[in-house]
């Protein structure tokens, strides 16, 4: 049997007649397998490194979260008018994050994109993080932190109730059901792999740990067979979900009366921004990473050409969006509605929409070029602008609209303060050690699903006529 | 890789003379003329004639749209299963030129139409109408028309006739190179047809009431575009195939195509309820003028807004959702049918209601009466197009390069 060794320029070429190989340099089966496996079983010294650095970012927020329910919130720059600063800032930009895992895992399933199973295990895995550092802001924002229960609606002798019209208890349904179901499709796709790692331990703990994750897996006709099932189901349940939390995050601005926040195209708006900025971030967190573990041949080219082909297409929709606004917020003729666009753009914060403008709309049409969308390097730094850029459009929209509302007496100027800052650099350190523990202990690359996407999973494999002719 | 189908030949999937398919078109046409002629003489006057002739109109055309929008989207995403049938849809983008004709009658009626703005003496006076004057002028809005019509009837001919000249190559790179170029070309069309929708979608029907906007509009076409132009390619692909045409197109891709339909008709719902959903809940008086004009006791409007949300989105969701309805010809026939009946109460619930826009208009049934006839007619005659088209190549791309993996695939 022999292996065919594909390379990058295979990938690249530009055929049509034939599908770009997603899994290169010759490997088998067995190769994949091994490759994917020693990340875990041989760890790298950077990782310690990296995990290092993230414990220490973490460590700031650990400090500011206690600054914070200690002192209250006033320790933020939030001032009347802006009540709404930093902390939904960064909820709204990290919950945006957590878009692009599960639309990797479901959406691209649904429409049976091979290479999605290069990168989705990780785009989970960064969803589900992301979703865990979304959520602290919210938390924290409530100031009394031990009365965060009141959102839910428990049946109580008062007879109170959370407010059943307000979008942010939608959003508390909204986040915590994607989180849920998120954490569970992961999960699901996982426990193959769990197995291959139960199987291959060498310690009597790892034997252990990996075999209560892995149910029992035995890889048998019976366990295939549900596991394509549930995979399926929870595609089809997944997908509208991804539509519906940022759809629902919109509607926190969308639902209000303030210029500038409330537009009709927001919910569609929020969702493509949110794939844009988990895209960025995928592409941010593997283009390292498949370099440092070693995985150029799984996670290859070919899947960031295509990262960055949705990056320039959900970059050019959010453009759209932007172009809209201003352009419905000039043909409205409502003064107040024109003044929050033209105050936006020329205004005291016109530096903070121009980088959203630049990094967003401008900068990834770079994408257009072939030679950008194969260049690690410059794919890497406009992932940089693409994050910070979406950072900043949540900040654009919510700073600029809130600080000049409708009594002219209170407009001034928002100032974040050391805490903000903190909090917000302090959420990566919270990112980072989740996504490092993740690389360390679960494979960073679904085995299973690389394996289905190679030609030796073809029954007609040419390989298996020539082994069968004597070659 | 794997057993292959033999490919078919150009001959093999030509519409054989005097098939009851090549009837199609001039029946089609016949029927078109009649309806339009109906609807002419239904109408009561010339105003409620104009209206109901823009929502036949905005119908049919954007059932050629989603057409076009479908074949460039093939293009873009190098989708492979799609190839038998993407013929079929490009065959209707060359109706988009001949929507110019339809066009005609509304560029003549333009002041009656659109008089809020573009009537001088109307707009004079109302701070609103005058301050957009920019944008809502006739001269730039005749040449934002004559550009749509451009980029359309150029999108659509260049598709269909790119792809009906590689039927004749048999270089098989040569023959690569052609599916190259209309890669190359998709990318440019979907921000040009993105942007000429959205502003023929705010020109044409937006601009009805000048007073009102809405971001979400032009997705709002968009969406519906797509619902009825991709149900149209599904009726298309069912007839032919109960006319013995197209054996190469399986329940494999009628699956597909069932969940491009199924899809886009939640999207549709998103986006539609979006828009009302903001819009109420906001309670601004600048917006809710729109739904003001369509909700209320009394108001005929309200109960065509609740049967498009029950009947649109309810019905549909749960009914196409099983994979055995997509899969199942019959079912996927009707689901497709079902959905361009639909498609015309969600245009004439946005057209209509401006009627009585500041006029004490009687409400009469002679005009929805005529812009269904109107909606019929131009139907039929993008159809006859259509179908003339199908006459006029072969049914498939017997050339492109990835025929035989369209042919061989399988849903999982």
């Amino acid at each position: 049997m022999t292996t065919k060794v594909y390379t990058e320029a295979d990938q690249l070429r530009g055929d049509v007649h034939v599908r770009a190989p997603l899994v290169l340099g010759g490997l088998d089966f067995n190769g994949v397998t091994e490759k994917i496996a020693a990340v875990i079983e041989k760890p790298d010294k950077r990782w310690f490194a990296a995990l290092a650095f993230s414990l220490a970012l973490l460590s700031i927020y650990g400090v500011c979260i206690v600054i914070v329910v200690w002192e209250g919130i006033g320790v933020w720059g939030n001032r009347a008018p802006v009540y709404w600063g930093w902390p939904i800032v960064n909820f709204v930009f990290w919950i945006g994050i957590g878009h692009a895992g599960t639309l990797i895992s479901a959406i691209l399933f649904l429409f049976r994109q091979k290479w999605r199973t290069g990168i989705n295990r990780s785009a989970e895995a960064m969803t589900l993080f992301a979703v865990v550092c979304a959520l602290s802001f919210p938390t924290i924002h409530v100031g009394r932190i031990w009365l965060l229960y009141w959102f839910a609606p428990l049946p109580n002798q008062m007879d109170v109730w959370p407010n059943f019209r307000s979008p942010l208890l939608w959003d508390f349904f909204a986040v915590s059901v994607y989180g849920s179901v998120s954490a569970l499709f992961w999960f699901t796709g996982c426990v193959p792999d769990f197995a291959t790692m139960r199987d291959r331990a060498d310690t009597q703990l790892k034997r252990i740990a990996y075999g209560a994750v892995a149910l029992g897996w035995r890889g048998s006709n019976r366990h295939w067979h549900n596991y394509e099932v549930a995979y399926l189901i929870l595609a089809g349940i997944s997908t509208p979900l991804v539509l519906s939390v940022h759809s629902i995050v919109s509607f926190d601005f969308a639902t209000s009366q303030l210029p500038g926040w409330h537009t009709t195209i927001f919910p569609p708006y929020f969702v493509a921004g949110a794939i844009f900025s988990g895209f960025g971030m995928v592409m941010t967190l593997l283009i390292p990473s498949r370099k440092i573990f070693d995985l150029e041949e799984i996670i290859t080219i070919r899947h960031m050409e295509n990262m960055c082909k949705i990056i320039l297409l959900t970059g050019t929709m959010v453009g759209y969006a932007y172009g809209m606004e201003f352009f419905i917020a000039w043909y409205g003729q409502n003064p107040y509605e024109s003044f929050a666009f033209v105050n936006r753009a020329f205004g005291p914060y016109a530096w903070a929409y121009w980088i959203m403008i630049s990094c967003n709309v401008f900068i990834p049409q770079v994408f257009w070029i072939k030679k950008f969308r194969t260049t690690p390097w410059i794919m890497f730094i406009i992932s940089i602008f693409v994050n910070i850029g979406m950072w900043f459009e949540r900040f654009v929209i919510i700073v600029t609209s809130l600080t000049a509302d409708f009594l002219p007496s209170s407009w001034g100027y928002f100032s974040p303060t050391i805490i903000d800052v903190g909090c917000f650099v302090g959420s990566f350190g919270l990112f980072g050690t989740l996504y490092c523990l993740f690389v360390r202990f679960v494979p960073q690359v679904s085995i299973t699903e690389v394996k289905v996407v190679m030609e030796q999973a073809d029954p007609h494999w040419e390989g298996y006529h020539l082994a069968e002719e004597g070659h | 890789m794997g057993h292959r189908k033999p490919l078919p030949t150009a001959e093999e999937v030509t519409i054989p003379q005097g098939h009851l398919w090549t009837k199609l078109p001039l029946v089609l046409a016949v029927t078109g003329v009649l309806a339009i002629a109906a609807g002419w003489f239904i109408a009561d006057d010339d105003h409620s004639r104009n209206y109901a002739w823009l929502t036949g109109f905005m119908y049919a055309g954007s059932v050629a749209l989603g057409c076009l929008f479908f074949v460039i989207v093939q293009h873009a995403s190098n989708a492979g299963w799609s190839v038998v049938v993407r013929r079929v849809a490009e065959c209707a983008g060359m109706a988009l030129p001949v929507l110019l004709l339809l066009f005609i009658p509304l560029y003549l009626g333009r002041m009656d139409i659109w008089s809020h703005w573009m009537d001088a003496h109307h707009a004079a006076g109302d701070p609103i109408i005058e301050g957009k004057a920019a944008f809502l002028n006739e001269g730039f809005w005749t040449i934002r028309a004559a550009v749509y019509f451009i980029i359309w009837s150029g999108l659509g001919f260049f598709f269909w006739k790119t792809s009906v000249s590689q039927d004749s190559i048999a270089d098989p790179e040569a023959a690569r190179s052609v599916t190259k170029k209309m890669n190359t070309m998709a990318y440019p069309a979907i921000v040009l047809f993105g942007l000429s929708t959205t502003f023929a979608a705010f020109d044409w029907m937006m601009s009805l009431d000048p007073h009102w906007f809405s971001t979400m509009f032009g997705v709002w076409f968009f969406a519906g575009c797509c619902v009825s132009g991709f149900a149209f390619l599904g009726v298309n692909l069912l007839l032919m195939k109960k006319a013995g045409l197209l054996p190469q197109v399986n329940e494999e891709h009628l699956h597909d195509v069932g969940k491009f339909v199924y899809a886009f008709t939640i999207f549709w719902a998103y986006i539609s309820f979006s828009q009302f959903f903001l819009i109420w809940y906001a309670n601004i008086p600048e917006e809710t003028t729109f739904f003001h004009l369509r909700m209320g006791e009394n108001n005929p409007w309200q109960s065509i807004g609740m049967l498009l949300m029950i009947a649109h989105f309810g019905i549909p969701f749960l009914l196409a959702m099983p994979r055995t309805v997509k899969r199942n010809p019959s079912a996927l026939l009707a689901v497709c049918t079902y959905l361009l009946v639909l498609h015309f109460f969600d245009l004439a619930y946005t057209i209509l209601p401006n009627l009585f826009l500041g006029k004490h208009m009687v409400p009469t049934s002679t005009i929805p009466a005529s812009a269904v006839c109107f909606a019929i007619g131009m139907f039929a005659i993008v159809w006859a197009v259509t179908a003339f088209m199908h006459t006029r190549s072969a049914l498939i791309p017997v050339k492109d390069p990835r025929l035989s993996e369209s042919m061989a695939f399988t849903n999982f």
